[in-house]
């Protein structure tokens, strides 16, 4: 029993020296990334300065050129936007970037399955925070999803989880996916096999009050300074999804701006990639359209500076 | 108690420290701790379930004390073995027999539907009934005594490394265990047990939630994917449900040799077999030993006519099908590996006399047949596996198998390829690549640290729940 004890204590040992190593290793790889996700992820949560920054999920990285709004406004402008993340990994980047520039305007894209619906599992929007726990804010991010975080945290190879690979190859051969300023316009035609509709509305929605938390506390953070819109689908959407943020906007005088059944934008097929994303052409549209609501409610000027 | 979780990782060095501190001369009160521990970690799922437990045990352990004086043992059997079953059918069957019996009524015109239930089926409700009723027939048998002590039998029935999802040990392999002195601490079993652990969390998390990824966002959604990505995410469906399955029940195995017990194998290599009835001796051994001593050999097994013997070969598949859901496609899927056997039987190809190009192509063969008939396990509906199965087989669709994530691509390619050359060199060489067994210690624990390394960097600790958990 006391050899059996002693060699799965040395294992441990083993294995918690490894770690340490490779949380110095994988540490260095993250800071020093030389393009790709990584090199990305690190820009935004230590270096980002920038007038406009545009937040969501893929829609987001896809839908909002922030080429168009410098040049309408003369404002920089970057996309932080990530796919198959929503309003927790926005909050985390946005407390980060807060802590180095204040931003003039923040346009939050909202994705009901990413920013309000209830889903299995919230662990899944932690993997690009985990790097950051360190950090106090992110820390309580973390925490929030899981209070479990902060025994697993305690392993510098379970921070990395999931993501060493893509570290190792943006530190050697990087493959840049976006653009310089953040922004992946999808090019091509509607591919019509990926126009995924969603038939049938529940007759009830169930939101996650995680995410509702947070829509609330980056409002706090940013007041007038946010906007929150919803970019256009294909087949339209059910707008009792969007009922939590209608009502925030509505409570703190925040402008939303809802383009999800826009005429413009239903079913034409010149301006998507697939059901859910737009293409090149239709993000640059979208990104006008956009400006034009803004300017038309005041929430910005005419010579492009915010007035609230 | 769910292996990959936290509070595994928390929970059992306090259930094997405690365990220990009792003296090895304390036998009794070791196994009152076990009973004690596993009711309690029964009882966290959902605690009025626990006299599900206790009632299966109760009406089991009774009817077989009582079978030795009985007049009329064989009712007092029919009356035992349905009193065990009646949780299973109502909790697990109940809605799909009201739905299917509602639909038949329907196609004659007459509405009749009696309202469905709600209720979460108990946990391992399959696996510890079918344990039971194994004990209730090898007692009436007479191939196992009645066990008189109660603690004992509860123990069996209730014990926690397998409650959840298996093995389905028989009688005869745990109650002696349980009867006997056990050693105070046997350091060989313990050792065994933690490279179970260990590499039964690899299978876990490494590959079975690592290939989920792509088989959860293509086969739901099977209409926006090519064919080939759908024949894709089949194949990954099959590395899924093995490495998830025989993961857990590694796992499981691993943790009852660390408390000093050995539970029953379950899984030899079973993608390596070269007949669907090789198949079967090799995949959830523990389920298919069940069915041929209990379903199959009552029947009249092989000592009948061949078309009896067929039949009987059907039935016991069937069987296997029904007990694994309570839903048209799990019956399909076992009459599908029923028939295929039946067909084996015929042409006489249950085993493989070929040379290593006859044997690989067996392998090949079998390997795309339990792909297919996966299909049918993984889709909640017929409709939708024939779906499945239609777009696969729709060669005008783009040739391309979908993946947009490079990292997920690596992730699957390294961890599969990891547990297929493992596999492979056991099945094939064995002695040639012995890494958690081999004989210099410098080898051993370099294995051990590098898979624990590949388990915290590239395994997925969100994924939750077994497979089979759900049965």
């Amino acid at each position: 029993m006391k050899r059996f004890i002693i060699k799965t204590v040395f294992f441990f040992a083993l294995i918690a020296c490894v770690d340490f190593i490779s949380g110095h290793v994988f540490d260095y790889l993250q800071n020093n990334a030389k393009g790709g996700m990584t090199f990305r992820d690190h820009f935004i949560c230590n270096e980002l300065k920038t007038d406009v920054l545009l937040c969501g999920s893929s829609r987001c990285v896809h839908h909002l050129n922030p080429q168009i709004i410098t040049d309408s406004l003369g404002m920089s402008s970057y996309n932080l936007g990530q796919d198959g993340n929503g309003i927790i990994l926005m909050y985390g980047r946005l407390q980060m970037i807060r802590q180095h520039t204040t931003p003039k305007l923040v346009i939050y894209d909202i994705a009901p399955e990413f920013d309000l619906l209830k889903r299995e599992d919230n662990h899944r929007y932690l993997t690009l925070l985990k790097p950051y726990y360190d950090n106090k804010e992110i820390r309580d991010v973390l925490l929030s999803v899981d209070s479990t975080e902060q025994y697993k945290m305690l392993s510098n190879m379970y921070r990395y989880n999931s993501h060493f690979l893509e570290m190792m190859s943006d530190y050697m051969r990087p493959i840049i996916k976006a653009k310089e300023n953040g922004f992946v316009p999808l090019l091509g035609d509607l591919d019509k096999s990926k126009i995924r509709r969603d038939n049938v509305y529940p007759k009830e929605y169930e939101f996650d009050p995680l995410k509702l938390y947070y829509l609330e506390k980056i409002a706090d953070s940013f007041g007038k300074k946010i906007v929150f819109c919803v970019s256009p689908y294909w087949y339209g959407k059910d707008t009792r999804q969007f009922a939590p943020i209608v009502e925030l906007c509505k409570k703190r005088g925040l402008e939303f701006i809802d383009f999800s059944n826009s005429p413009k934008y239903l079913h034409n097929n010149s301006l998507f990639k697939d059901g859910n994303h737009l293409n090149s052409l239709g993000a640059d549209e979208f990104t006008i359209d956009l400006i034009k609501e803004l300017r038309a409610r005041k929430v910005i000027s005419a010579s492009g500076e915010k007035i609230q | 108690m769910i292996y990959n979780s936290f509070n595994f990782i928390v929970l059992f060095p306090l259930i094997f420290f405690l365990y220990y501190a009792i003296p090895a001369r304390y036998g009794k009160t070791r196994n009152i701790y076990l009973l004690f521990v596993s009711y309690l970690l029964y009882l966290q799922w959902k605690p009025v379930y626990g006299l599900i437990l206790l009632g299966v045990t109760a009406i089991t352990y009774f009817t077989a004390l009582s079978l030795d004086k009985a007049k009329h043992p064989k009712a007092l059997l029919t009356m035992g073995v349905l009193g065990a079953l009646l949780p299973l059918a109502f909790f697990k069957y109940f809605n799909f027999i009201n739905d299917s019996i509602s639909d038949v009524l329907a196609i004659a015109g007459l509405k009749f539907h009696l309202r469905g239930l709600n209720w979460a089926i108990p946990i391992g409700i399959s696996f510890f009934t079918f344990q039971a009723l194994g004990y209730l027939w090898d007692v009436y048998y007479k191939k196992q005594k009645a066990e008189k002590d109660f603690l004992i039998y509860a123990l069996f029935i209730s014990f926690f490394p397998s409650i959840l999802s298996g093995p389905i040990n028989k009688a005869s392999l745990i109650i002696p265990q349980l009867r006997r002195l056990r050693p105070y601490f046997d350091y060989g079993k313990a050792v065994g047990g933690m490279k179970m652990l260990l590499w039964g969390m690899f299978m876990k998390v490494v590959v079975a939630d690592r290939v989920a990824l792509y088989v959860d966002m293509v086969l739901p959604s099977y209409e926006n994917y090519t064919g080939l990505s759908c024949f894709v995410a089949s194949i990954l469906y099959t590395v899924q449900i093995y490495a998830d399955f025989a993961g857990y029940s590694l796992m499981a195995i691993g943790v009852g040799k660390i408390l000093g017990f050995e539970l029953t194998e379950n899984f030899r290599r079973p993608y390596f077999a070269v007949s669907v009835t090789d198949f079967w001796h090799r995949w959830h051994i523990s389920l298919s030993t069940w069915l041929k001593d209990y379903v199959y050999i009552p029947l009249g097994g092989s000592r009948c006519s061949k078309r009896r013997n067929y039949w009987n070969i059907f039935v016991t598949f069937l069987v296997s099908g029904i007990w694994h859901g309570a839903n048209w496609t799990f019956i399909i899927w076992g009459c599908m590996h029923g028939v295929c056997q039946i067909i084996e039987k015929m042409l006489n190809q249950q085993k493989c006399n070929y040379g290593w190009f006859g044997k690989s192509i067996k392998i090949i063969v079998t390997f795309l047949i339990v792909n297919f008939a996966w299909i049918f396990f993984r889709m909640p509906t017929t409709g939708d596996a024939f779906g499945v199965i239609g777009h696969i087989f729709d060669f005008t669709l783009p040739m391309t198998v979908e993946i947009n994530s490079k990292p997920i691509l690596a992730f699957i390619v390294m961890g599969t390829s990891i547990l297929f050359m493992k596999d492979w060199f056991d099945e094939f060489a064995p002695s040639r690549l012995q890494l958690f067994n081999n004989k210099r210690s410098v080898v051993r624990w370099t294995a051990y640290v590098v898979v624990m390394v590949m388990i915290l960097l590239s395994g997925v600790f969100d994924a939750g729940q077994f497979i089979y958990a759900n049965f």
